[in-house]
């Protein structure tokens, strides 16, 4: 996959250079990307996309210690593009990335362990930033005992949804959790989805154990009477770690009732409704700045709505800007595009004036240069220059400096009439 | 099929498009009808660039085709076919808009006089209580005002409840951030090519 190739090559020639200074808008564009890759019609591509976007950001990051390690990286992404064998490589991987920097190993495991998680990027989102804060030898220990467990284990499909907390009670456990569900739903489809859109289709597996472990780390104020009971429920399930997520076959999601909670139909129905919406609250969270440290439905939903009503008076503010800024909106597209605006975010100097906005309070990584795996992904400027010319090009060959009419010949657009100034009506009409 | 790279560079694309187009339609213009008809093109863009996955995007375009004077613009940006989508989509949506607020008057009536028949607080206290846990009813106001704001925000939310408000809410966010972040980079890109001119020239 194109993205493999250049998210590695970005790597090896970004390893040398310094750390960029883009890095948290990067960092966001990246994990707001894999929260919304779709893995309900491309499992495998978003999988790998979610995997070689983190192992991406991740190894830019780290030092040319870790050229070595970024071709087993490599290597073990094209398993996964195979789809097999997942695991296998990955215990052998892990110890040796123990030695070099603790801090990213386990941020690997459990990007490694979320992958086979299609839309795990909500569940990385998560557990990146809390990696940042807590312990992570001792993470990571754990974790890695976790995952030979579950290698061990047979995926089957029993769909329990059990808690694999461990007693730790921090992140750590919601990704094992995470982890075991993934790895045994890869290619589940996903039943009951509202709808598609926002790739934390994985969410409602990833529920529970996520919940659970917002219960034991924040104590969200959702009033759960199931907190106490589900994380003496998951401890008592120790290291035997379940495998969560919906069964292949069924139709809908099989609960296990945790201890002592009530096996009434309806209220496993409501915790499944609630967790849900918890853990789209944890997402927003995510997304939105500052909202770390803020617990409870109400006042992050007043944080959310102040950064909407942000976001749009921005956009107001850039259109008024935009408009007095070129007096006649005849932008020069050749000179903009030469400028190479497009290599967002955080490889433009314009992008890094509101890095800090976009930066997650949590996000700490010490070693800074995450971007230019990102931008060496995007595509060549120069097609893009040419679709823009072509176009135009097509409605008034004057504006632009040089012939077109042999880019419209070879981009081959077949009804770009000379009157129509709409554009690409042909190609997508602006779909929607 | 939510690829934020691809979304981003065909945002980017329509936006630098229909920025043209919209120079073109309007050569004089005061300042704030130029504004709008940019803020108009980057919301078409970022709503096209969306797709059909979300009811915001359409809700948005929507919202901007029920204005009359906008509509030689959206006319020329989105082609015919698509203003006659959007302008039509506009009017359903205005019309379910009427009838939802109606339903919902009737129904918030018929509560009041159930309520208030019977002992309120044990209706009030028994489903609240069992269906969202050892909320306060004080807490439960506030998240209920804090929905509906939400809903008025959100372009198209607004019959949703719950867990699609959120969904929705999500990829609006994050689509808004977008669009801030590639008008700015517009922005500082057409200055510096102004400030370039002008030390040329």
């Amino acid at each position: 996959m194109d993205m493999n190739e250049s998210s590695e090559k970005g790597m090896k020639s970004n390893a040398s250079s310094g750390p960029g200074n883009g890095i948290p808008v990067e960092w966001q564009s990246q994990f707001s990307g894999t929260f919304s890759c779709t893995p309900a019609a491309q499992q495998q591509h978003a999988m790998m996309e979610s995997f070689a976007a983190v192992s991406a950001g991740l190894w830019a990051s780290a030092t040319s210690q870790n050229m070595a390690l970024s071709s087993d990286v490599s290597a073990m992404s094209s398993a996964v593009q195979r789809g097999a064998g997942f695991l296998a490589p990955v215990p052998a991987f892990l110890p040796q990335g123990l030695s070099h920097f603790p801090v990213d190993s386990g941020f690997i495991e459990r990007a490694a362990r979320s992958t086979c998680f299609g839309g795990g990027g909500g569940m990385m989102g998560a557990g990146a930033y809390g990696a940042a804060d807590q312990s992570m030898g001792d993470a990571f220990g754990g974790a890695a005992e976790r995952l030979m467990d579950h290698h061990r284990n047979e995926c089957n499909n029993k769909a329990d949804l059990e808690l694999a907390g461990n007693g730790h009670d921090e992140v750590p456990s919601s990704e094992a959790a995470g982890g075991d569900c993934s790895s045994k739903g890869s290619d589940s489809k996903k039943r009951r989805r509202p709808n598609e859109v926002m790739g934390a289709d994985q969410v409602h597996c990833s529920n529970l154990p996520a919940d659970s472990a917002n219960e034991s780390v924040h104590s969200k104020d959702k009033g759960e009477e199931s907190s106490p009971a589900t994380t003496t429920g998951g401890k008592s399930k120790g290291k035997g770690a379940k495998d969560t997520s919906e069964s292949q076959k069924e139709d809908y999601i099989h609960v296990r009732a945790r201890r002592g909670q009530a096996t009434n139909s309806h209220s496993l129905a409501e915790r499944l409704r609630r967790e849900k919406i918890s853990e789209r609250m944890k997402l927003l969270q995510d997304l939105v700045p500052g909202c770390s440290k803020v617990t409870g439905k109400a006042v992050m939903l007043d944080e959310i709505i102040n950064y909407v009503q942000s976001l749009q008076r921005q956009v107001e503010f850039l259109s008024m800007k935009l408009a007095t800024v070129n007096p006649r909106l005849d932008l020069n597209i050749e000179g903009l595009l030469s400028k190479d605006l497009l290599r967002f975010p955080g490889v433009h100097s314009s992008s890094i004036g509101f890095s800090p906005e976009m930066m997650h309070p949590q996000l700490q990584l010490s070693q800074p240069g995450l971007i230019q795996g990102g931008a060496a992904g995007m595509a060549n400027p120069d097609v893009f220059r040419r679709i823009i010319q072509a176009q135009l090009g097509a409605k008034e060959g004057s504006q632009m400096p040089h012939a077109l009419n042999g880019y419209v010949s070879q981009m081959a657009y077949p009804s770009l009439g000379s009157q129509d100034l709409s554009i690409r009506p042909s190609q997508d009409g602006f779909q929607m | 099929m939510h690829d934020p790279r691809r979304f981003k560079r065909a945002f980017m694309e329509r936006l630098l498009l229909s920025l043209q187009v919209a120079g073109l339609t309007s050569k004089s213009m005061g300042l704030r009808e130029r504004r709008d008809a940019v803020r108009l093109s980057s919301d078409v863009a970022m709503a096209s660039s969306r797709g059909r996955g979300a009811p915001w995007a359409r809700a948005l375009v929507a919202r901007h085709a029920a204005e009359r004077r906008n509509e030689a613009l959206l006319r020329r940006i989105m082609g015919g076919s698509g203003y006659e989508r959007a302008a039509a989509a506009a009017a359903a949506a205005a019309a379910a808009g009427r009838k939802e607020i109606r339903s919902k008057k009737i129904v918030r009536r018929s509560h009041r006089v159930c309520s208030s028949r019977r002992k309120r607080r044990s209706l009030v206290m028994a489903t609240p209580a069992a269906a969202s846990g050892a909320m306060s009813s004080s807490a439960r106001r506030m998240v209920k005002g804090r929905l509906r704001l939400l809903r008025r925000l959100v372009p198209g939310a607004e019959s949703l409840h719950g867990f699609s408000l959120l969904t929705e809410t999500l990829d609006y966010v994050v689509c808004l951030k977008t669009q801030v972040e590639l008008m700015q980079s517009l922005c500082k890109g057409s200055q510096q090519q102004q400030q370039q001119l002008l030390q040329l020239g």
